[in-house]
């Protein structure tokens, strides 16, 4: 069995690059999804169990702080891995991160060999 | 003022030289060069915090597609979407307006940023676009590409 991963971003073009990244690290990936705000991805994850969730902050509808919130209040996600991937800078906003228990955060733009090394740090720490 | 235009070129730098895979030069005659564009695209995004104000990108709509090809990695025979050419610009005013902030700023101030909207820029608005205090222009793989930053007292 694969990895199950998730990509909340509302950026079509950010999601397909990072799908196309994670397929050239040579990961055992099963299956990508996409979601392209915090609402989509938590309606989401009703149906569906992930092993690893990219995370965006600046989107509509409801943004990756309010996401990873949510998350973690729901019982089946209090510890899924999240790798957080955004523009904001701010030690107060990363430290709300951490304190959620977020594994990475990684400042945009990231490039393919930042991601790949991150990816592997972090699932390298996964039981399958 | 330099400490600003600095901030401008590293964040320029990151954003199209790392992300874009574009060559970032020096540009000079804004007006004229986006008037000879067929098509701009106009990126905005607000910020509140410590100070507000907006952030804004002018760009040629050649621009936008060398951007979007090269983030892609698609052909240059590949016709482009213009949802994904906007994408692009709207991504870019992202990771631009994000940094600039953080640079100008610093890690220790917190800033709201609003979701970038794109659009398109009428011919005559270009001159006033370009008045702004804080602007900065350059060329990326020869096309124009105009940055803004205004503060809501300014
Ligand atoms: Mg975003």
């Amino acid at each position: 069995m694969g990895y199950k991963i998730l990509i909340v971003d509302d950026s079509n073009i950010v999601r397909k690059v990072l799908m196309k990244s994670l397929r050239l690290a040579g990961l055992d990936v099963e299956r990508i999804l996409e979601a392209e705000n915090g609402q989509s991805a938590l309606d989401l994850l009703l149906n569906e169990q992930v092993d690893l969730i990219f995370l965006d902050i600046n989107m509509p509808v409801m943004n990756g702080m309010e996401f990873m919130e949510r998350l973690r209040k729901d019982p089946g996600n209090v510890a899924t891995p999240v790798i957080v991937i955004s523009t904001e800078g701010s030690r107060e906003r990363k430290d709300t991160l951490f304190e959620r228990e977020i594994r990475a955060y990684l400042r945009k733009p990231v490039t393919p060999e930042i991601l790949n090394e991150t990816v592997l740090h972090v699932l390298g720490g996964i039981e399958q | 003022m330099r400490a600003f235009e600095d901030a401008f070129a590293k964040v320029i730098s990151l954003a199209l030289e790392d992300w874009g895979m574009m060559l970032v030069e020096a540009g000079e005659n804004p007006a004229a060069s986006f008037s000879a564009c067929e098509y701009l695209y106009f990126g905005w995004t607000e910020f509140h915090g410590v100070t507000n104000g907006k952030v804004t990108v002018l760009c040629d709509g050649k621009f936008a597609d060398i951007l979007c090809r090269n983030v892609l990695g698609v052909d240059e025979d590949e016709v482009m979407l213009e949802s994904d050419l906007r994408d692009a610009v709207r991504e870019l005013t992202n990771v631009i307006s994000g940094n600039l902030l953080t640079e100008t700023y610093g890690e220790d101030v917190v800033f709201d940023l609003m979701y970038p909207q794109v659009g398109a820029v009428a011919a005559k608005d270009i001159e006033s676009f370009l008045a702004q205090r804080f602007t900065y222009y350059c060329l990326a793989d020869g096309k124009p590409l105009a940055v803004g930053f205004s503060r809501v007292e300014e």
